[in-house]
């Protein structure tokens, strides 16, 4: 199968693209894949040594696990391919540090606040609250990061939003019908436009006669990560998940 | 296991003969004392 791919929109996070060629089963895998296939570094276990506040040391873990974190492919395995078999060791964990007290005024305690041992690991926003304490309260916590999969585990779902679907194209004489339009649209000129920059109306980027229809094998992509990657990175790792799957079932097959 | 006063702070434990009283000011509202144990929690 041979597809053409081009970008129309990307901003790190974002990304959106077209996706020609491709039938709704493959950009389906690859949406797929992005949801539970695509690795991301999340914390998985949490040593509380202090704890004072008026969270549960089990609820205060939970909300340090949603914390998103910034993933390298490059220097971690996943726990079960790697050569401790799982056991634990700086080729599959990092460790993270929370030391906070509040002393004379109630402070609130950021994912900013998170002190981890591989400056290539951090969280992906500082800003995000964890907890709140009082005067005197304290929290002193060691966790420990892993790789895991999103089909495991929310935590671990790197994509906060991946969704297609088909692509409008403008045809001439089509006797109009549509006032308000949203997503992207191709136009007379073979141009994608994004119809939020005329507020969706059909009558300020088109003529009165166009019509629309859709592409049988044309999709727009729109991918939204949480910072684990760039949404384009997102995006390769998961094609390379499925290709890596494909060639495992043929290799099945084949033996 | 060591209980805390919650008025007068003092530890205590709660012995059933005496019932649940403060030995020290009588009050009869006690906190759990955290253990000093590191504790680990699995995040799943």
């Amino acid at each position: 199968m041979e597809f053409e791919v081009e970008n129309i929109e990307g901003d790190g996070r974002r990304a959106a693209f077209v996706v020609r060629g491709a039938t709704p089963a493959f950009v389906n895998g690859v949406r797929r894949a992005m949801l539970a296939d695509v690795p991301t570094m999340a914390i998985d276990t949490v040593d509380v040594y202090e704890n004072t506040s008026v969270i549960f040391d089990e609820v205060l873990s939970l909300r340090l696990g949603l914390v998103p974190l910034t993933t390298d492919l490059e220097g971690y395995e996943l726990p079960e391919e790697c050569s401790c078999e799982g056991e634990g060791c700086t080729g599959c964990e990092v460790s993270v540090l929370l030391d906070v007290e509040a002393e004379d005024e109630d402070t609130t305690v950021y994912s900013g606040d998170l002190e981890v041992e591989d400056p290539e690991i951090e969280p992906a926003q500082d800003g995000i609250p964890i907890i709140d304490l009082k005067p005197d309260q304290a929290v002193v916590l060691e966790a420990t990061a892993r790789l895991g999969r999103g089909r495991d585990h929310a935590k671990n779902q790197g994509a906060t939003a991946a969704a297609y679907k088909h692509l409008y194209r403008a045809v001439e004489d089509g006797g109009g019908g549509e006032d308000v339009l949203r997503g992207y649209v191709e136009t007379l000129d073979g141009d994608v436009v994004d119809m939020s920059e005329y507020d969706g109306r059909v009558s300020e980027a088109f003529d009165d006669d166009v019509g629309f229809e859709t592409v049988d094998d044309a999709f727009v992509f729109e991918v939204e990560s949480d910072g684990s990657y760039e949404a384009e990175q997102m995006v390769s790792e998961a094609a390379l998940s499925l290709s890596e799957r494909a060639e495992e079932l043929a290799d099945t097959i084949a033996t | 296991m060591p209980y805390k006063c919650a008025r007068c702070k003092r530890q205590t434990d709660i012995e059933s003969a005496r019932g649940i009283k403060c030995p020290y000011c009588g009050h009869r509202i006690f906190l759990k004392e955290r253990g000093g144990g590191v504790k680990r929690v699995d995040v799943r």
